[in-house]
């Protein structure tokens, strides 16, 4: 869907036009917490917007807030984290779309929670296949339960 | 202190962006969690909207703890643009934000999403019909063009500037 690179040099552009008096956010490619100060300070944006990088990882906005704040990188998720997370996406899915719609739409998200975790792709199939709250569940609780089996290769 | 109209967002606020199929309220319930100051629905066809179709209505669903949000309509006639922005008023969002972005071909050839990049003047008119429409605080978010002629051009970020409280910028042209 998406060509190239963003170009923010006519972002900055935009917002550093004299006459441009309303807040200008950019958007496009932040990923990391380094690019948002990096944009931030390059681009004289007034903030940005994140997209396909929270997907999955929600953690993004605070961690690009504790960078913002102390220059230092905040540690990521722990694999629990990543469950917990998922899990109470999962159950408010469920009560907002049904079982069986909240059961389905959350399988696009499990890739993206669990990513950089090696040796998970024999969980990921199973999550992804089943259709069953109760096997979902027992999924998450095992990795939860087990999180020093499964290693975070990185973020 | 970055703010829209009275919407107080902080330093440097951090916006989660309008997804289709991936903005919904549980997502938002999350994201919500961990830091973004501004969050946007998934777009929402006016077409729809003002049809009462079921898919569409069920994007209008909002919550307290969500503030501030803002719900983001597509469409390219003013008539049910204008329409749509006083539905999404009854349910009282923060803010109405337009799309003027989105790529995709069964989108943009209706003339809707990025495909108002082709039409600058008609942006900047439905732009103001939407303003004049509401009381809510109106925002777009757009490309700097929409191909790499019209973006070096930027006039879709100039002309609209005079209207909107706040303007986000994709930084691509459409593809």
């Amino acid at each position: 869907m998406y060509k190239g690179e963003a170009d923010w040099s006519l972002i900055a552009e935009v917002k550093n036009n004299p006459r441009m008096r309303i807040p200008v956010f950019g958007n496009g490619d932040i990923d990391s917490p380094e690019k948002a100060v990096e944009y931030k300070n390059r681009y004289g944006v007034d903030g940005v917007m994140i997209g396909r990088a929270s997907i999955g990882y929600p953690w993004i906005f605070r961690e690009i807030k504790h960078y913002i704040k102390t220059g230092t990188q905040l540690e990521g998720p722990t694999v629990a984290e990543r469950v917990i997370a998922c899990r109470e996406h999962l159950l408010m899915s469920i009560k907002w779309k049904g079982p069986k719609l909240g059961i389905t739409e959350m399988k696009r998200h499990y890739t993206n929670y669990f990513k950089g975790i090696s040796h998970f792709k024999d969980y990921r199939t199973k999550l992804v296949t089943t259709s069953e709250l109760d096997e979902v569940l027992e999924i998450l609780n095992y990795i939860e339960a087990h999180q020093e089996e499964f290693i975070l290769v990185n973020n | 202190m970055v703010k829209i109209r009275n919407i107080e967002l902080g330093e440097f606020p951090l916006l989660l962006a309008p997804m289709e199929d991936v903005s919904d309220p549980p997502f938002r319930a999350l994201c919500k969690q961990y830091g973004a100051d501004l969050m946007y629905t998934e777009f929402i066809s006016s077409e729809g909207l003002i049809r009462d179709a079921a898919k569409s209505r069920q994007k209008l669903d909002i919550f307290e703890y969500e503030r501030p949000i803002g719900i983001q309509i597509f469409g390219s006639e003013t008539e049910s643009m204008v329409q749509s922005a006083q539905i999404i008023e009854a349910v009282n969002p923060d803010l109405i934000d337009i799309n003027y972005g989105c790529p995709v071909k069964k989108v943009t050839c209706k003339g809707a999403g990025a495909g108002l990049l082709q039409d600058i003047p008609k942006m900047v008119r439905l732009t103001a019909e939407i303003v004049k429409a509401t009381s809510l605080p109106v925002t777009v978010k757009t490309r700097l063009g929409w191909d790499d002629d019209t973006k070096k051009r930027r006039r879709s970020s100039r002309a609209l500037a005079r209207y909107r409280d706040r303007s986000h910028l994709d930084s691509r042209s459409h593809p």
